[in-house]
């Protein structure tokens, strides 16, 4: 392209897609009642991009549209459990008072029964039980004691 | 809300899907994959973007997620300097375009642009579908394609130049 027009190829191209300021737009409109060679390049950017937006693209298929849908409505639909809630709210609402009374009195016991028992007991109950525990178990000898076990360990000998 | 969503922007995600991938079966996976997604993580769609926008952008990501997957044939550089050729085919393409305008504006040249359009690089196609076809902004393809707003323009040079070169090409080929 031999025209001077600063950046006339951005020009160009902004003007057709009417991305231009006004008197820029107006300064390349200027120009190109006067240059050939720009008019021809201004007047095939815009057929071009015109030819471009008539080119068919093809319609949506209709079953298309239809499968969004339905897979919209899939992910709106509530999970099927409070579906369940609802409609027994909505029937009998006695049964569903009981029956979240129930689901309360479940959910209490399952937390109950996962967390480890614990017995807290005052410090002198505890050395009085062990002081017990030591008056009751006399200090036998090694070989005593293993000899009141099962099976047939001899002991040193 | 959702069926309110289809109805709006279905189609146009449809033919944007079909320039993209070219052929019917595979745009109407990126369509139903793309709506998916946008249902799937709807809590994180800023409304200060516009929805078209998001829908958009997150179905040409999916669409180049599955080229990078299978196949990089189709993937171009955009920003990649011109072929070496370019002075000596742009003397001999000045010459047609004269005619190439003539029949332009004569609506004869419609098949040739569609042929042309094909062979694009799929980039190529989605930027002329989204400026010239759904008539976005240069600051709104920007927002779709993640990009300054001088890329776009240099994309879209490109791309046009792309589209003239092959239509003076094969118009070169029928006037011989």
């Amino acid at each position: 392209m031999t025209c001077d027009y600063p950046e006339i190829e951005d020009c160009l191209e902004a003007y057709a897609d009417a991305e231009l300021a006004p008197a820029e737009r107006r300064g390349l409109e200027e120009h190109a009642r006067g240059c050939p060679e720009c008019r021809r390049r201004l007047a095939l950017a815009l057929a071009l991009k015109a030819a471009v937006r008539r080119a068919p693209a093809p319609a949506m298929p209709p079953e298309l549209a239809a499968s969004l849908h339905a897979r919209a409505q899939r992910l709106s639909r509530p999970p099927i459990w409070r579906v369940w809630l609802a409609g027994l709210r909505a029937r009998r609402p006695a049964a569903y008072g009981l029956a979240a009374g129930f689901a309360a009195a479940a959910a209490l016991l399952v937390v109950r029964l996962a967390q480890p028992e614990t017995v807290t007991l005052p410090l002198d109950v505890l050395l009085a039980a062990h002081g017990d525990c030591v008056r009751a178990m006399p200090l036998a000898p090694e070989a005593a004691i293993l000899s009141q076990l099962p099976g047939r360990w001899e002991g040193p000998r | 809300m959702l069926d309110r969503f289809i109805a709006d922007y279905s189609e146009k995600g449809y033919q944007f899907a079909f320039r993209l991938c070219g052929n019917a079966e595979e745009a109407r996976e990126l369509v139903q994959e793309t709506f998916v997604r946008v249902m799937s993580k709807w809590d994180q769609y800023d409304p200060a973007q516009s929805l078209e926008g998001y829908f958009i952008s997150i179905l040409r990501n999916l669409y180049y997620d599955g080229l990078r997957r299978f196949d990089r044939r189709n993937l171009c550089s955009l920003d990649a300097p011109p072929e070496a050729d370019g002075a000596a085919l742009s003397d001999r393409l000045a010459d047609g375009e004269e005619a190439l305008l003539d029949r332009l504006e004569r609506r004869e040249a419609e098949e040739q642009v569609q042929t042309a359009l094909k062979g694009l690089a799929a980039e190529q196609r989605a930027i002329l579908e989204l400026s010239d076809v759904q008539g976005l902004s240069y600051d709104q393809i920007a927002a779709v394609l993640d990009c300054p707003v001088g890329t776009v323009r240099s994309r879209l040079s490109r791309a046009r130049r792309a589209l003239r070169e092959k239509l003076l090409t094969s118009s070169e080929v029928v006037n011989r």
